[in-house]
């Protein structure tokens, strides 16, 4: 059994631990409100370039080297990461997607986003083409800088895909990893209308279809990073949030049951005091 | 009156503006563009530059200005679109710091000699559209 001192000093450990998750479990929480915010501002984006994506395609003849299907024979994987750790077994999902997808694709190239990722994948020892912290630079100029990256390696056929893997925020309870073919571009779904007919306009293009859809392309890459980091961030803020709320709780758990523990210990060395004195006593008063 | 359609201003960190105009003005590919209600569909890569929207009558109280980046803008029967990187309204604009790209967006430009310097010509008509907007208030 532990001496009083032992227990003493173990409590205070848990008390300091503690302290520091509960720091962790604030910050957390008041950052995954702003992540959100971010996130659900990105929407009205996100729903306009894909429907002006859509028409272009849809006008047919939509003829571009980013739209261009080749058979893979190297795939690139872009996968996104926390820069630090402490988030439950967020990385480590993202890790373990990303790892299996290596070994479905022939010649995985990896682009990593988040230094997690290059821990974790750095055993696989596969060529790696560029790495990015996920905090290293404001959210749009990173995006542009991946952007630049993965679509100037499909465009040179260094590889003949880019497949994204990251985490979406579900709600703060769920993230879950998912993967998005990048490159080449597929037009996103037609969202079906109410009527059951789908929009058609004759849309005329200015200065003329090419040229807006050589504009539109590149922005449409960029942005879906964009998006894929906010949510990537949310979803971190979240799995740390749940993450810490269990330390947190597990330590206060700790500290109860040791607490109990030191004071039966004090009570029972007390007791055993009062004991020997009394024996003195009455050994002294019977002689 | 003129009749008014659905305008949205957005950029990927936030829909700048949206409301009921009776016109937008646009900086467009082949030069500057007013959509009324009723356009025919239209989808146009933006320079940038400025995008003044509201009512018809230019001296109206309801007319908003933003300074925009390169972009696109489309436009149908009773809505209109326009997506960019940034747009800041008149209040937004930091005028030192407007003018300080500006100069660096131009010793760019010029180091470029011409040649592929797309980037740079929009960095300094977006420094511009700027200084524009808050040297030209409505």
């Amino acid at each position: 059994m532990a001496t009083l001192r032992q227990l003493r000093d173990r409590v205070r450990s848990l008390r300091n631990t503690q302290q520091i998750t509960r720091a962790m479990k604030m910050v957390a929480g008041a950052r995954i409100r702003r992540a959100e915010l971010a996130m659900r501002a990105a929407r009205p984006y996100a729903n306009a370039i894909g429907e002006m994506l859509r028409e272009l395609v849809a006008t047919g003849g939509a003829q571009h080297p980013l739209l261009e299907q080749r058979p893979v024979k190297n795939a690139g994987i872009l996968l996104m990461t926390a820069d630090k750790g402490l988030a439950g077994a967020f990385n480590s999902n993202l890790a373990r997607n990303a790892t299996q997808l290596a070994r479905e694709v022939p010649n995985p190239h990896l682009y990593l986003v988040g230094t997690k990722g290059r821990v974790q994948l750095r055993s696989l020892g596969l060529p790696r083409e560029s790495d990015w912290g996920l905090q290293s630079q404001p959210f749009p100029t990173l995006a542009k800088a991946v952007a630049a990256q993965v679509t100037e390696d499909f465009l040179s056929g260094k590889v003949d895909t880019v497949i994204l893997v990251s985490s979406r925020f579900v709600s703060t309870i769920v993230q879950r990893p998912t993967r998005v073919q990048l490159l080449p571009i597929t037009a996103p779904e037609q969202a079906s209308r109410a009527d059951g007919k789908a929009l058609r306009n004759a849309f005329e293009f200015e200065p003329d279809p090419k040229a807006v859809l050589a504009a539109l392309l590149p922005k449409y890459v960029e942005f879906t990073i964009f998006q894929a980091l906010l949510e990537t961030q949310a979803s971190e803020f979240a799995a740390r949030l749940i993450a810490m709320t269990n330390a947190t709780d597990n330590a206060g758990k700790l500290i109860d049951d040791l607490t109990l523990v030191m004071n039966k210990t004090r009570q029972a060395t007390i007791t055993k005091e009062i004991l020997e004195i009394v024996g003195g006593a009455e050994a002294l008063k019977t002689s | 009156m003129a009749t008014r359609f659905h305008l949205s201003l957005i950029t990927p960190t936030a829909l700048k503006f949206e409301g009921e105009v009776e016109i937008v003005i646009a900086p467009g590919a082949a030069g500057d563009l007013g959509v009324l209600a009723n356009h025919a569909p239209l989808l146009t890569t933006l320079r940038a530059g400025i995008v003044t929207a509201g009512s018809a009558n230019p001296a109206a109280s309801d007319r908003v200005r933003f300074a925009v980046d390169r972009g696109f803008l489309q436009a149908l029967a009773d809505k209109a679109v326009i997506l960019t990187d940034v747009a800041v309204a008149p209040e937004e604009v930091n005028g030192d710091e407007a003018r300080g790209e500006l100069r660096r967006a131009e010793d760019a430009l010029a180091q470029k000699h011409g040649h592929d310097d797309g980037e740079e010509r929009a960095a300094v008509a977006f420094a511009r559209a700027r200084l524009e907007l808050i040297a030209r208030p409505i």
